[in-house]
């Protein structure tokens, strides 16, 4: 079984008027299946940027991203998209729920951009929902009526609920209070057990305690330690493009 | 993702801004209850009309000669002969008299006419009988009468005078009421009065010609033809000067009824039209607002999976039903517009009366209208929608 990922040196360089920025220079590393992974960096380190490359949400100017063993760099928008629709489950800080449907409308949602028959959507939501911990009574209730780390639980049931290879969590606790992001870390942690793939963004160490192994990030590129060591890439040179020397001058790829 | 998501989709996020939603549709209730309002009266015209000419009135022909020599009885020999197209040619003048009862005295337009007239104008008697062709062989003294004059001459719509005398023209003679017309205040029939055109020639006006002829042509008759070959017959074979007598149809007069009808509706369109695209715009501005304002949802959606087009039909939907939304009000509001006009029209001028008419071709001309509105202004947004970056528009505040 292929690793859900392996980075090999992912560069992303957004253009600007102001001129070219790097978020990343050269980040490599691998999650394995069922592992739990924390990155953690300061803001402006380049980790929302990963996030979205690792979430298929955006392509690396240079280096190669294999999700589930295959290089998404020649996926068309479409093709992403349906990997995100079965492969990918999103959990983000600010929950992202639609505040006038209900819990299990909203649970539902992704399931609407799949193939899932009608008649298995609400018995598969209810399903995400109970994993989470969720008590059935709020299922009818709007999502704007419950509290922050209900929306959050119903926002983990969302990602769920495709049965994705891969959690991404973005900073999930960040909008909560400690109690409550405790018991949302608590259902990470459930669905660790079960073997989910998880990897977990934040700039917390309490947080990233929680996961199996931390990595670090730090002005575009990836660490093994809090302060140095930089972390050695995993794989055969020949496995991968050369990358250049001058990333600012190099091709670039949107 | 199915038409029905689609649907269920688009009806939650359109509920959840009623009032918006509502004051965004008003250009599009406005401009399909003006178009809807006019065309359901033009067609409550028409079938007024219509139905006020009767069954025959489409089959009739009208000749008035106002020369010096007018028809008489010796033309209409000639032409019956001449036309078997004609089913009947009956020849009606008319003349003024007073009518008194001992205590009231009217002045009254008297139509001299056979026992044909009553079929070929549509007259129809409420209670008593029309004129006979024995009235009209021994030239008796009847009237038939409408309502209105029943009012004049006892004082009440609903005095029962039938077999009553009365005292008609100079020399007071006694007179028969025994028929009365149908219709009420509104119809053109309510002060008609007829008597035999006999009687009418020998004891009122003492003229022996015609001041109208009805011919009421046979079934199937090619009728604008029948009364151009008539004029032709008129004027080359019984002397009538070619500029003093008229030949028409019925039908000519619909079809120029219809032509005025036609081009005044093409113009209430072309101003409707212009309503509709204002309110197109409005539909526009409020998709493009809400587009931004859901820049987020967009981002999240395609986070979960949605393509491009899920979020370009996601919208279009929305614009498309906005519309259809406003055309159904705006089909229901025009035509109680149109009822409200035909009662106003009814109050200012007595004698119309109709109910408006709408086709089913006119409604479903209106939903095929707004649906094209949707498509067209809706598109611009939902493009805009569906081009957006998710990872921008996941960072959107």
């Amino acid at each position: 079984m292929p690793n859900v990922i392996e980075a090999h040196d992912l560069h992303r360089i957004y253009q600007t008027k102001a001129g070219n920025t790097q978020a990343l220079r050269g980040v490599s590393f691998t999650v394995e299946q069922g592992e739990f992974l924390a990155i953690m960096g300061p803001s402006g380190s380049g980790k929302s940027t990963l996030m979205n490359i690792l979430g298929c949400l955006d392509k690396p100017t240079n280096g190669a991203y294999l999700f589930e063993g295959m290089d998404i760099a020649n996926y068309t928008d479409d093709q992403l998209a349906d990997l995100r629709a079965t492969r990918i489950g999103f959990v983000f800080q600010s929950f992202n729920l639609l505040p006038r449907a209900t819990i299990l409308r909203n649970v539902i949602l992704p399931l609407l951009y799949t193939l899932c028959p009608r008649n298995e959507r609400v018995k598969r939501a209810r399903a995400a929902l109970k994993s989470v911990g969720l008590e059935e009574r709020f299922y009818e209730h709007r999502s704007n009526e419950i509290s922050g780390g209900q929306m959050q639980r119903v926002a983990i049931a969302r990602a769920l609920v495709n049965n994705p290879a891969l959690i991404l969590a973005d900073e999930p606790t960040g909008n909560l209070d400690t109690a409550t992001g405790e018991m949302v870390l608590q259902t990470f942690a459930t669905l660790r057990e079960q073997g989910r793939t998880i990897v977990l963004i934040t700039h917390e160490p309490d947080i990233a305690a929680h996961a199996d192994r931390t990595l670090y990030i730090r002005d575009g590129l990836m660490y093994l330690t809090p302060k140095g060591s930089q972390l050695t890439p995993r794989f055969n040179a020949s496995d991968v493009q050369q990358a250049p020397a001058e990333p600012a001058r190099a091709e670039v790829r949107r | 993702m199915s038409l029905r998501d689609l649907l269920q989709e688009t009806w939650s996020s359109l509920s959840s801004n009623k009032a918006r939603s509502f004051l965004t549709i008003l250009g599009i209730v406005i401009g399909i209850a003006s178009v809807i309002a006019m065309t359901s009266l033009i067609g409550g015209m028409q079938n007024m009309l219509m139905g006020e000419l009767g069954l025959f009135q489409a089959r009739m022909v009208q000749m008035y000669a106002f020369g010096a020599e007018p028809l008489d009885q010796d033309d209409l020999d000639v032409l019956a002969l001449q036309f078997p197209e004609y089913e009947i040619l009956t020849g009606v003048s008319s003349g003024s008299v007073e009518i008194s009862t001992p205590s009231k005295t009217t002045g009254a337009q008297v139509v001299g006419a056979d026992e044909n007239y009553a079929t070929v104008t549509n007259l129809k008697i409420e209670a008593g009988r029309t004129i006979t062709a024995d009235d009209q062989r021994r030239a008796t003294k009847v009237l038939v009468i409408g309502r209105g004059v029943v009012l004049d001459l006892y004082g009440s719509e609903d005095y029962d005078c039938l077999g009553l005398t009365v005292r008609v023209g100079p020399n007071r003679e006694s007179y028969t009421i025994v028929g009365i017309i149908e219709g009420g205040g509104t119809t053109m029939n309510f002060r008609a009065t007829v008597m035999p055109i006999s009687t009418l020639q020998l004891r009122v006006t003492g003229v022996t010609t015609f001041d109208q002829v009805y011919g009421l042509a046979r079934e199937g008759v090619d009728i604008p033809a029948l009364a151009a070959s008539t004029q032709v017959f008129l004027v080359e074979h019984l002397g009538f000067k070619e500029d003093e007598v008229v030949v028409y149809s019925m039908q000519e007069i619909l079809d120029q009824v219809n032509v005025i009808m036609g081009a005044f509706s093409l113009m209430l369109t072309a101003i409707a039209s212009i309503s509709l695209f204002v309110g197109g715009i409005g539909i526009m501005n409020m998709m493009l607002t809400t587009v931004t304002e859901r820049t987020r949802e967009i981002g999240l959606r395609k986070s979960l999976g949605a393509h491009t087009t899920d979020i370009t039909r996601q919208f279009l939907a929305e614009s498309i039903a906005l519309c259809l939304i406003g055309g159904l009000f705006g089909i229901i509001f025009g035509y109680l517009m149109a009822m409200v006009l035909a009662w106003i029209v009814s109050l200012v001028q007595p004698g119309v009366s109709f109910m408006p008419a709408l086709g089913f071709n006119a409604i479903a001309i209106a939903v095929g209208v707004c649906a094209l509105i949707g498509i067209v202004f809706g598109f611009y947004p939902a493009r805009r929608a569906a081009k957006m970056d998710p990872v921008e528009s996941l960072r959107y505040q």
